[in-house]
């Protein structure tokens, strides 16, 4: 099977083999001299001249933005844009994604049996809502007696499903006998519900060393899915707002302004009768 | 009406989130010369610079919906200067499309050729406080920042975000070192 006396094989064009043939006596320790620049393939020179040729074709046909002729490109154009596939993989990704999320939301809103309502700073549940029925029950939970009992009372006073729009209903307070070292006898005291384009808005606020301790929720918009998130969202933000700054001068949050500004008159008037219990000029 | 268009804010916000982080993700990694040898350098860039487009153009698509939502209470104005009436929430939002559009237009090959490439790099470094703002924005006003998914992929994408910018960073740091 040795082929190496046919005569029809080819013979090898690499020029420093050719010389290593026809000097045969030259030691092996030896460099080999460096081939000159006529014993090069032509072959690759053709070819290299031929694509700057073609390139700057290209580049002259630029100004006119008309391809030039006989450019050297692939097919299927991968070598002008490249990551096609992968962009139009992004695009459609993000399109399905969008109406995805879309439509898994719209099936939440439908699927969701009940959404309860909590403080995000104390973790404690204000209000516990059935989606399918309009009327908001409240779980605040109350530390004394006085709270509790103030609170079934507010509850009862203000019918759940009144909300004939801007009307208000009068605050009520109901204070402890206990002495607050600071002003405002303790106590809960429970603002006037204010209605709104959404829903009615009710709050109450907890007095305790002459400050106010707690902001709880009687009422607010929870006709639908879309008003329980964004007050899930919101109203947590007006209460630790109102605690810190102990006042009703709260900023309204966004997407929510509705109720923020419901939130603010029902907290001041709470605030009103607490202070007017306690004999303070508001 | 309003209801698919509440739906459509929310999860246009999403994706627009995920797209900024990638796109972000796309570009420290080509940046850090960490692309690989599989793909070419120039289809990490190609498509960093394609996320970056559609990044803009979702988060278009959720100003436009936000705006349409008429429950949201927002006025045109609104969804371009950061104001008191709708809150911060809402103008981290905003500052970041800016900031998203001062990043992705002088990307364009054309304004970029006229730019000095130091003024561009700078321009584009703001792409990092631009997502952030993105994901101060969608926690504090998002409808679905008290779910557990929304909180666990936010923070998923924070994580997503963070390795590459490590590896950028210690990158920069050896290079320094080195030439130091």
């Amino acid at each position: 099977m040795n082929t190496s006396r046919n005569p029809n094989r080819r013979q090898p064009i690499d020029p420093l083999l050719q010389q290593r043939r026809q000097a045969p006596a030259t030691p092996r320790s030896a460099p080999l001299p460096p081939p000159t620049p006529a014993a090069r393939p032509r072959v690759a020179a053709a070819g290299a001249s031929a694509d700057a040729d073609a390139r700057l074709a290209a580049l002259a046909a630029r100004g006119n933005g008309k391809p030039a002729a006989g450019a050297a490109t692939k097919p299927g154009g991968r070598r002008t844009k490249p990551a096609r596939a992968a962009k139009l993989a992004a695009l459609a990704l993000s399109a399905v994604t969008t109406l995805g999320l879309a439509g898994l939301f719209a099936g939440q809103d439908g699927n969701t049996d009940s959404i309860q309502l909590t403080n995000s700073a104390t973790g404690v549940p204000l209000i516990t809502i059935a989606t399918t029925a309009t009327t908001a029950t409240t779980a605040a939970t109350a530390t004394t007696s006085t709270t509790t009992a103030t609170t079934t009372a507010a509850a009862s006073a203000v019918s759940p499903g009144a909300n004939a729009a801007g009307s208000t209903t009068v605050a009520t307070a109901a204070p402890t006998v206990a002495a607050a070292p600071a002003g405002v006898i303790e106590g809960t005291y429970v603002g006037a519900s204010d209605s709104n384009r959404w829903g009615v808005v009710q709050v109450q606020v907890v007095y305790s060393g002459g400050q106010v301790s707690d902001v709880q929720i009687l009422q607010y918009p929870n006709a639908d899915n879309k008003s329980v998130r964004i007050n899930q969202v919101a109203l947590p933000t007006l209460i630790s707002e109102a605690i810190s700054s102990q006042t009703a001068a709260v900023s309204t949050v966004s997407g929510a302004t509705y109720t923020s500004n419901s939130y603010k008159i029902s907290l001041q008037s709470a605030i009103d009768a607490a202070k007017t219990a306690s004999g303070i000029s508001a | 009406m309003n209801s698919v268009m509440w739906y459509l804010s929310r999860s246009t916000g999403i994706v627009a989130a995920v797209l900024a982080v990638a796109a972000l993700v796309w570009g420290l990694f080509f940046s850090a010369r960490n692309t690989g040898t599989r793909l070419k350098p120039n289809w990490w860039l190609a498509l960093h610079n394609h996320l970056g487009g559609l990044t803009l153009f979702f988060i278009g698509f959720h100003m436009m919906v936000s705006f349409l939502d008429t429950d949201a209470g927002l006025r045109f104005i609104d969804l371009f200067i950061p104001s008191s009436d709708v809150g911060w929430s809402i103008g981290w939002g905003v500052l970041a499309f800016w900031l998203f559009l001062v990043v992705v237009l002088p990307s364009i090959a054309r304004i970029r050729r006229r730019l000095p490439r130091k003024a561009w790099h700078l321009v584009h470094l703001l792409s990092i406080p631009a997502v952030v703002l993105t994901g101060v924005h969608a926690y504090q006003a998002g409808s679905d920042a008290l779910s557990t998914y929304f909180t666990r992929g936010l923070a998923l994408l924070i994580g997503i975000a963070v390795y590459p910018a490590t590896i950028r960073l210690l990158g920069i740091a050896q290079r320094r070192r080195a030439t130091a």
